[in-house]
């Protein structure tokens, strides 16, 4: 997933300018910023009627935290893990108020999912057969725990690096691949219960 | 090469070597596992497919007009952070004054302890009686009175008889 960067001297400059006060150097930024978060959101929440609330709300967040960027990291990155944190407090919000059940597939859903599980094809999934797996790890990834969801989701969906993963969620590149194993234990085990239940 | 090794240099998408790949054939448990894995997986990347919404028309407007609307932590950043660090030394400094006018006063000043204040109006009140009494108030023998209430004074106002 490749969002193109504003020039850096340029952003550079915005940045300082809302630094010291000038809150319409922002607006570039937000127009600079706004679909690479709106992306990252969706992928997180799965909610498309909330994204557009939640992605103003980051920014307002943004906004009033500027004063403490410090260009250790770049400026998408840091308002990656302004966007990170605000959906893992939506998540564990979410998750603590719904019942998570073990939901119905069609036969024919169930059907792809078994045959592609035991004999993957060479060729890859046709558009019916991702539409089934893809079905099915979106509502696994619904029952995760919030960090669960939020590292898989930045690593198999938003297709990050285990690097750009550490300086976003800032931990170290050896605990994001320990959080990321047990991620995907976990999800297999879910996958697993699902199997048996049928 | 243990399970949990090879499952994850699987997942990482590193290369399958052949210690790793003789594992995973002789490997039930693993097979499985990385079988399913690759299913989920498979998924997930389907899911990648699924555009995010697009930006409304005017929503960096919305935002700024917000921004201009909100109070005024949301309004600058630095002026925020010290608006507030001015606050709370102002506050350190009135409450450190306070405890310093407390400290330092005299306790038989206005503002004298309670524990002691109150006994040294009482025995102040006693003496006042006494005075009374002494000057005929009360009509009581002066000497006898005077005695008490010099002592009382005097326990009373150390710090006057000191001062002698």
């Amino acid at each position: 997933m490749v969002h193109s960067r504003p020039d850096p001297s340029k952003e550079a400059e915005w940045i300082r300018l809302c630094q010291s006060g000038e809150k319409e150097a922002f607006a570039p930024l937000v127009d600079a910023y706004q679909r690479r978060v709106f992306s990252i959101v969706y992928h997180l929440i799965r909610r498309r009627n909330d994204v557009e609330d939640i992605v103003q709300e980051i920014f307002m967040k943004a906004f009033s935290a500027i004063g403490s960027y410090n260009s250790q990291s770049s400026f998408g990155t840091w308002l990656n893990r302004v966007a990170v944190n605000h959906c893992y407090d939506y998540l564990r919000r979410q998750r603590s108020s719904k019942v998570t059940y073990f939901w119905e597939m069609t036969e024919e859903g169930q059907r792809q999912i078994e045959a592609h599980t035991h004999s993957p094809k060479e060729g890859g999934l046709d558009s019916e057969e991702k539409l089934a797996v893809g079905d099915l790890a979106g509502k696994l990834l619904a029952r995760a725990s919030a960090e669960d969801r939020m590292i898989l989701t930045l690593k198999e969906i938003e297709d990050r690096s285990v690097d750009e993963i550490s300086e976003i969620l800032n931990l170290k590149v050896s605990t994001v691949k320990v959080r990321l194993h047990r991620a995907r234990k976990r999800m297999v085990k879910d996958f697993e219960k699902w199997q048996e239940g049928r | 090469m243990r399970c949990d090794a090879v499952r994850k240099t699987v997942e990482d998408g590193m290369a399958r070597t052949p210690a790793v790949q003789v594992h995973i054939e002789s490997c039930s448990g693993c097979k499985e596992y990385l079988r399913k894995w690759e299913t989920l997986q498979s998924g997930l990347v389907a899911m990648r497919d699924d555009e995010p919404p697009e930006p409304s028309i005017g929503f960096t407007i919305r935002l700024m007009r917000r921004l201009e609307n909100a109070s005024p932590e949301f309004q600058f950043g630095p002026q925020f952070i010290d608006q507030i660090g001015r606050r709370v030394v102002y506050a350190t400094l009135m409450v450190a004054l306070m405890l310093a006018m407390i400290l330092a006063l005299p306790s038989s000043g206005p503002f004298r302890s309670s524990g002691i204040s109150e006994s040294v109006f009482v025995q102040t009140q006693v003496a006042t009686l006494a005075n009374e009494q002494v000057l005929g108030v009360d009509g009581v023998e002066s000497g006898d009175a005077r005695d008490s209430s010099a002592d009382s004074a005097g326990k009373a106002t150390p710090q006057a008889r000191g001062s002698k």
